[in-house]
């Protein structure tokens, strides 16, 4: 019965709305001010200072790009695969600033109103990442799966 | 399929990367795609207070001058075990690492007074970073010296040793 709900074309798309509308609007939120977003990626001193901009630029269209191909059913499991790799190296580095007492806003969806780092964001991250494991493994291996 | 899996990543991923740079490109908020270390203006002497400068970096003998005539007062950066083993005589603990602007010792500070802020050694830059959270309150007289705890300790300068105990 679980495999048959979790394979559900209908509930795949529902988990690949809220799972591909938290990158878009978490990418939108950063795309156009990278330079905020290198200062919230530094601040978890993970980086050397060269790689902090690179990364700033390139993470928000990566989410953006990835969400929304995978919204519509382009490549599912590639970009489900791309976007729980992403949240999982997010997560363990919000995990790092946590046990190494870093005071920190997170980042996760630009500087404004952000979120510090904390269990709470990790518990919620957890639960999206759950949701990406499901879209990657249940997913049916179609170019397009939107219907 | 396996690898035809791993291509499509890394096609999207490329895709994405060529899109994100160009877009920075011609982006009017665009950075530079590789980072830079920050660097700093130098103090001078005389320079005064009147305007809200930036931070500035002194040597280790101008600091020990300001710390001496009593016109600047000596912030730690770094964690308060650190602190707790060892600091220049009179500095304030304010650990960078878990800097909140509401804390009591950071309300505490006057905005108009020098402050001159040190970190362990040369190769730690937690000193800049409270140099720059400080100024982004408003903080009108930061200073910083490159040398740290350990070339104010090699130098002779005053210091007060710890027990060790984290107050």
């Amino acid at each position: 019965m679980w495999n048959n709900l979790l394979t559900n074309s209908n509930f795949q798309l529902f988990l690949r709305i809220i799972f591909a509308s938290l990158f878009i609007f978490s990418g939108g939120t950063k795309i156009s001010v990278p330079e905020e977003f290198a200062v919230s990626i530094s601040n978890y001193r993970l980086l050397p200072i060269e790689l902090v901009n690179f990364f700033a630029i390139i993470i928000p269209w990566i989410e953006i790009i990835t969400g929304i191909l995978l919204l519509f059913g382009f490549f599912v499991k590639e970009n489900s695969f791309i976007l729980t790799f992403l949240l999982g190296v997010f997560t363990i580095m919000v995990f790092i600033a946590m046990i190494r007492g870093l005071n920190i806003e997170c980042g996760c969806f630009g500087t404004k109103g952000g979120q510090k780092v904390g269990l709470l964001k990790i518990f919620e991250n957890l639960i999206y990442l759950v949701i990406g494991i499901l879209i990657y493994k249940f997913s049916k291996y179609h170019k397009i799966l939107l219907k | 399929m396996k690898n035809k899996f791993f291509l499509n990543i890394i096609k999207i991923l490329f895709f994405s990367a060529i899109a994100a740079l160009l877009f920075n490109t011609f982006n009017e908020n665009g950075i530079p795609v590789l980072g830079e270390e920050k660097t700093y203006p130098t103090y001078e002497s005389g320079s005064g207070s009147v305007e809200n400068l930036p931070p500035r970096q002194v040597t280790l003998s101008q600091a020990f001058e300001m710390f001496e005539s009593g016109e600047a007062t000596m912030i730690d950066a770094r964690d308060n075990w650190d602190f707790a083993d060892g600091h220049i005589a009179n500095a304030i603990n304010i650990p960078e690492f878990s800097f909140n602007p509401k804390d009591g010792k950071v309300s505490a500070l006057d905005k108009e007074r020098t402050y001159i802020i040190y970190c362990g050694s040369d190769d730690c830059d937690i000193s800049k970073r409270l140099a720059d959270q400080l100024y982004k309150l408003g903080f009108s007289n930061i200073l910083f010296f490159e040398e740290g705890f350990e070339g104010w300790m090699n130098s002779g300068f005053p210091i007060k040793l710890g027990d060790g105990n984290v107050e």
